[in-house]
C-alpha cells in the first residue's frame, strides 16, 4: 500500500473551476421558473457536483473498487428509501 | 535492525468510511423528510424559500467549495514532503470554515429579527407548510453548522499534528480522514443550498 498516487495541484484548480461553474449554471437556471424542470435541472446538476467531489477530492478515483462498490452502494440504499418512500405517499 | 511499526492506512480509512456512510443515512433521511412535505406543500414551501437569503447561501457554497480544494491539496503537499505549505493550505481551510460561520451568524441573525426562529410566536402563526420549511431549514442547516465547527477542529488537530510533524510524508492518514471529513460537509451542502435557498 506504499504507492499512493499523488493528485497535482493543477487538477484540483481544474476541478474547482468546473464546481464553480456548475454552482453558477445552478443560480442561472432557477431565475427561470420552469417548476418541475428546474427542480430537476437543480437536483441531477446537484449529483454531477457530487459525484466530482467523491472522484476527485475523496480521491475515489484512485481508491480500491471495494471503497467505491461501498460508496455507490449507501447512495443506491439512499435513493431505494426515497422511491419507497414516495410510493407510500402518492399512492395511499 | 529492522523497525517495523504496524500500521493498517487502508484499515483506517475504510473505518473513516464507514462513520461517512453513518453521516449520509442521517442527513439522508433528513433530506428524505423535506421531499415528503415539499411534495405537500407545494406552495406553502416555495413562499417560505423565497425569504431564505440566496446571496449569503451562494457566497457560502463558494467559501466551501474553494476550502475543499486547499484541503484536497493540503495532501499533495503533505504527500510531496512540503511540510510548510500543507500547513499554509490547512490554516486557509479553517479560515474559510470560520467565514462560512460568520456569514451562517448573520443569516440565522437576520431570520431571527424578523422573528423568525424555532418555538417564535411569528413562526406559529404561519401556515403548516412554511413552519415545516422553516423547521426544517433551521434543523437542517443548524446540523450541518455543527459538523462544520467538528470539520474545523479535526482541522486544528491535523494542523498541530502537520507542525509537530507527527503527520508527515510517510504518515498522513489522519489528514487524508480529516479532509474527507471535511468534503463530506461539502457534500451536503451541495444538495441543501438548491433545495433550500435556490428552489422556490
Amino acid at each position: 500500500m506504499n504507492k499512493h498516487h499523488i493528485t497535482d495541484y493543477k487538477t484540483y484548480g481544474w476541478v474547482l473551476a468546473i464546481l464553480l461553474f456548475l454552482t453558477a449554471l445552478t443560480v442561472y437556471i432557477t431565475w427561470f421558473d420552469l417548476k418541475a424542470l428546474t427542480i430537476a435541472a437543480a437536483l441531477v446538476i446537484a449529483s454531477v457536483k457530487v459525484t466530482i467531489v467523491l472522484t476527485y477530492f475523496m480521491h475515489l478515483k484512485y481508491d480500491s473498487l471495494v471503497l467505491r462498490l461501498m460508496v455507490a452502494m449507501v447512495f443506491l440504499l439512499i435513493a431505494l428509501v426515497f422511491v419507497l418512500t414516495f410510493f407510500d405517499y402518492l399512492f395511499r | 535492525m529492522i523497525h517495523t511499526e504496524h500500521r493498517d492506512d487502508f484499515g483506517a480509512k475504510m473505518g473513516m468510511w464507514l462513520f461517512i456512510f453513518t453521516e449520509l443515512l442521517l442527513f439522508g433521511g433528513l433530506f428524505i423528510v423535506y421531499a415528503v412535505y415539499r411534495s405537500q406543500y407545494p406552495d406553502d414551501f416555495h413562499i417560505a424559500a423565497s425569504q431564505l437569503n440566496t446571496f449569503i447561501g451562494t457566497i457560502n457554497t463558494i467559501v466551501l467549495l474553494v476550502s475543499s480544494m486547499t484541503v484536497a491539496m493540503s495532501i499533495t503537499a503533505i504527500q510531496k514532503g512540503n511540510k510548510k505549505l500543507a500547513m499554509s493550505l490547512i490554516a486557509i481551510t479553517i479560515i474559510f470554515a470560520l467565514v462560512f460561520m460568520v456569514n451562517k451568524y448573520f443569516e440565522w441573525g437576520a431570520k431571527v429579527h424578523h422573528g423568525i426562529y424555532p418555538g417564535s410566536e411569528l413562526m406559529l402563526t404561519l401556515k403548516r407548510g412554511e413552519l415545516l420549511f422553516f423547521s426544517l431549514y433551521y434543523f437542517m442547516t443548524g446540523l450541518h453548522a455543527l459538523h462544520i465547527i467538528v470539520g474545523m477542529i479535526i482541522l486544528i488537530v491535523a494542523f498541530v499534528k502537520v507542525k509537530n510533524s507527527k503527520i508527515n510524508n510517510s504518515d498522513y492518514v489522519l489528514l487524508e480522514n480529516g479532509g474527507l471529513y471535511w468534503h463530506l460537509v461539502d457534500l451536503i451542502w451541495i444538495f441543501l443550498f438548491p433545495l433550500l435557498y435556490l428552489i422556490s
